[in-house]
């Protein structure tokens, strides 16, 4: 069974490119259907992996939201939250825990539509990306010239 | 075909340059053995494995990240080690943080 569906009409991207001659490629639109479907098939090492990798991702995000200071309280809100998906997403993510693909799909899930309703989903949209076209093996959810 | 004016007083449109990289990390490596372990190990690593592992391309889970003024968020332990060898770290295309 597939995980639920709320973010149902909103939209996520990947990275956008900026190249030296001045070039920008804006970042696809991702496939969050195709992505979670994706990642419930992969093998516990590399469901793994993923979530590790879109947790070190978002690392990234804290360190832009906190460098300038002072820190605006909506982008402290953000970390906040930031730092709970990075919480689920490693404890999600311990080969020696008890989640399974379909929950991890659902953690996904979850925070894909959490990220809308907080602001985030720059972030997440950016971590997904990362995430997918590292460990998956589909149409790459990147930019490219 | 004559435009009327002598080549000398044509206005060239520059290209557009992207604002230099800017570490944000500058002074991490003497305060932090993390930091220089890190730095050490880049410093042994080829360059074009540095480059490639850099470039924004979906095998990559590190890319260069960067806001539009040119500060690196992620990747700058990196472009130092180029830097150091003289390599133009300015070409390196940059995932844009917005």
């Amino acid at each position: 069974m597939k995980a639920r569906r709320n973010s149902a009409g909103k939209k996520l991207y990947g990275p956008t490119v900026q190249y030296a001659d001045g070039t920008v490629v804006a970042g696809k639109l991702l496939d969050i259907e195709d992505i979670l479907t994706a990642f419930e098939r992969l093998n516990a090492d590399a469901r793994s992996a993923f979530l590790c990798v879109f947790a070190h991702d978002l690392t990234v995000a804290v360190r832009a939201l906190l460098f300038d200071r002072p820190v605006p309280e909506a982008d402290l809100d953000r970390v906040w939250k930031i730092n709970e998906f990075m919480h689920q997403l490693t404890s999600c993510a311990n080969p020696r825990g008890q989640w399974s693909a379909r929950d991890g799909a659902l953690l996904l899930r979850s925070i894909i539509d959490t990220s809308f309703e907080r602001g985030v989903d720059r972030w997440i949209g950016h971590a997904l990306a990362v995430a997918a076209g590292n460990t998956i093996q589909t149409e790459m959810p990147f930019s490219a010239k | 075909m004559t435009l009327g004016v002598n080549a000398d007083e044509l206005i060239y449109a520059p290209i557009p340059k992207l604002p230099p990289l800017r570490r944000i990390h500058d002074t991490v490596y003497e305060q932090d053995p993390d930091a220089r372990k890190s730095l050490e190990y880049h410093r042994s690593r080829p360059t074009d494995e540095i480059v490639g592992s850099l470039r924004p391309s979906p095998g990559n889970k590190e890319q260069l990240r960067v806001k539009p003024d040119g500060r690196v968020f992620q990747g700058n332990t990196r472009i130092k080690v180029l830097e150091e060898r003289g390599y133009p770290v300015n070409d390196l295309p940059r995932d844009v943080i917005p």
